[in-house]
């Protein structure tokens, strides 16, 4: 077991404490997110609502909780499709090269010309808004930078010893190239699914802070953050608080995605 | 230019690919814009003469080249719910959001590059240290999020400038830009801190080789090596990431333009979604993406130029 750096366990602990206040999200909050008490409208901080109430006089904290867990999922199922599909046309694509190569790897570069929030906003435009089309369009938008990562990988392994050794004992291709290659680059993958998961993150909170992702009344960090807007100068903790859950998950993750690029050397 | 030549070939495949991919994707979504358009007063005559009238009646092959044509002479169609031509809609807007997205990316550069110099001179040190720290911090800080923040900083403790206050460039050319700058500093700071740190890890590689060594054997100083020698080198890697990082900010500016109530680019194109007003969604997104490919292309005919061992055969 390789020794990690200080960077990574910095990161571990920070991702991994959001995670857990997330996940406790998934099962239990203080209060009902989407409860409206009148008489708490705009309360501040107090030991009943330790982030305050927003202008429904709804608990923040709950709908921090809330919030984030569904970010977790868009941005879990975001990666799980983007690298999903990464992984098979990059591995197909790397393995194979000649014409399949050349095809994918066009339509992955005219795809990664669209920045990746515009092409999640191409698709939904096309398939409407809500969660479901938020992973799908980020997952479309997020697997032609994995399918590249990939694809460099497989490129470089098809001639290593070990691939031509499972070749001569008659391996079938769908073994070498899921059961030999993919298991040896999973550091490149764990970086990429990293950075990936980060991006997701911050995609889907910029596509529910402009209105389209997960629709109200349900909670999105995003959402919070641009109902809070209105109220910036009167309640400005009504932005903090998701905006800095949001940095704490992205920092964490980015931290551990570089402590193990530099713990590698 | 061989190279160059085969790149344009290549530039130009994407580009035709990518008008393909974005017309069809349009075409194929269920639902008639004509019927659309004409909501409850639609009657079968009125349907179809609005059909013909728009377009929609010939074959899709040919209502694409004919839409390629039109794109190509700067005819970029009608809007569906303005009735005008897309293009007035556009060039109206354009000159706000360019303005912006050229700050931002000045911006980038005026911040990182002495920053990442400062950082890899002291590599190791107190100061390097901190500028590594808010680097990680600024890098995971959504800009939409430093914009409410720089709101609520600039705008509302410190009076520098009045939120929402927009004032367009006719009106008074001074304001305009001042207003400006904001949005433009929260689009840049997460791009800017990722700069300096593709900028100092660039220069710690260069700096560890032998030639700087060898320079400084010969007697030069410290100052010499690193902004004779050494700097040149290390932005190899570093332009590219400037290439990369404008698809970044031109996404930045639709989101940020919403933040500071921008009438820009970016609004019309979140309004014709929601008002699924095709024509302007398709002109918008092929004309950002063409500016995604070309500055790429440019980015490697200048890689090409400044590193005359790259020989990337494609």
């Amino acid at each position: 077991m390789k020794r990690l750096s200080i960077t990574f366990w910095i990161g571990a602990v920070l991702a991994g404490s959001i995670l857990l206040f997330f996940l406790i999200g998934c099962f239990w909050t203080p209060y009902d997110p989407q409860a409206m008490n009148a008489s708490m409208k705009l309360a501040g901080i107090s030991i009943a609502h330790p982030m305050g109430c927003d202008a429904f006089g709804r608990d923040v904290l709950s709908r921090v909780m809330d919030g984030g867990t569904s970010t977790l999922l868009v941005a879990c199922g975001t990666v799980l499709l983007g690298a999903g599909l990464g992984i098979v046309i990059g591995a197909i694509s790397g393995y194979f090269g000649g014409l399949a190569d050349t095809i994918l790897m066009r339509i992955a570069d005219a795809l990664l010309a669209f920045p990746s929030v515009l092409l999640a906003l191409v698709v939904i435009a096309l398939l409407g808004t809500g969660e479901i089309n938020v992973i799908l369009s980020l997952g479309i938008a997020f697997a032609p930078s994995f399918a590249r990562v990939v694809r460099g990988e497989f490129l470089r392994s098809r001639y290593l010893g070990y691939v031509q050794a499972a070749r001569l004992a008659g391996a079938s291709h769908a073994r070498i190239l899921f059961v030999h290659i993919l298991p040896n680059i999973r550091s490149v993958l764990i970086s990429a699914v990293l950075i990936g998961f980060n991006n997701a993150v911050l995609s889907e909170a910029a596509l529910s802070y402009l209105g389209i992702g997960v629709q109200p009344p349900q909670a999105s960090l995003g959402s919070m953050l641009a109902e809070s807007q209105t109220y910036l100068l009167t309640a400005p903790s009504l932005c903090i608080f998701p905006g800095v859950a949001l940095i704490l998950l992205v920092l964490g993750f980015g931290l551990m995605g570089d402590g193990l690029s530099t713990g590698r050397k | 230019m061989k190279y160059a030549g085969k790149k344009l070939v290549s530039l130009l495949m994407t580009l035709l690919f990518v008008s393909f991919l974005v017309f069809w994707a349009f075409a194929v979504i269920p639902g008639d814009p004509a019927l659309a358009q004409l909501g409850t007063n639609a009657t079968p005559e009125r349907l179809e003469a609005l059909r013909e009238e728009m377009g929609l009646n010939v074959p899709f092959l040919q209502r694409y080249m004919r839409w390629l044509l039109h794109f190509c002479k700067g005819d970029l169609g009608q809007s569906y719910s303005y009735h005008i031509p897309v293009s007035d809609m556009i060039l109206e807007k354009l000159p706000i959001s360019l303005c912006m997205t050229g700050m931002a990316f000045v911006m980038v550069l005026l911040i990182s590059i002495p920053l990442g110099i400062l950082s890899a001179k002291h590599r190791g040190g107190k100061l390097d240290t901190v500028i590594c720290a808010g680097n990680q911090v600024l890098m995971s800080v959504p800009p939409f999020f430093s914009g409410i923040l720089i709101t609520l900083l600039f705008g509302m403790v410190l009076h520098w400038f009045t939120p929402g206050g927009f004032v367009s460039m006719q009106q008074n050319p001074a304001g305009f830009f001042g207003y400006l700058l904001f949005p433009a500093f929260a689009i840049a700071l997460p791009k800017a801190a990722m700069a300096v740190k593709t900028l100092r890890s660039a220069l710690v590689t260069e700096l560890g080789k032998d030639y700087p060594r060898t320079a400084y054997s010969r007697g030069n100083t410290r100052n010499q090596v690193l902004y004779g020698h050494v700097l040149k080198n290390a932005m190899i890697p570093v332009l590219t990431f400037f290439g990369m990082a404008l698809s970044d900010i031109l996404t930045g500016s639709i989101i940020i333009e919403q933040v500071f109530g921008i009438p820009g680019i970016g609004r019309i194109l979140l309004t014709s979604i929601m008002n699924r007003d095709y024509p302007v969604v398709e002109a918008i997104i092929m004309l950002m993406a063409i500016t995604v490919i070309v500055v790429n292309f440019l980015v490697d005919l200048l890689y090409r130029k400044l590193d005359p061992q790259i020989h990337v055969e494609t």
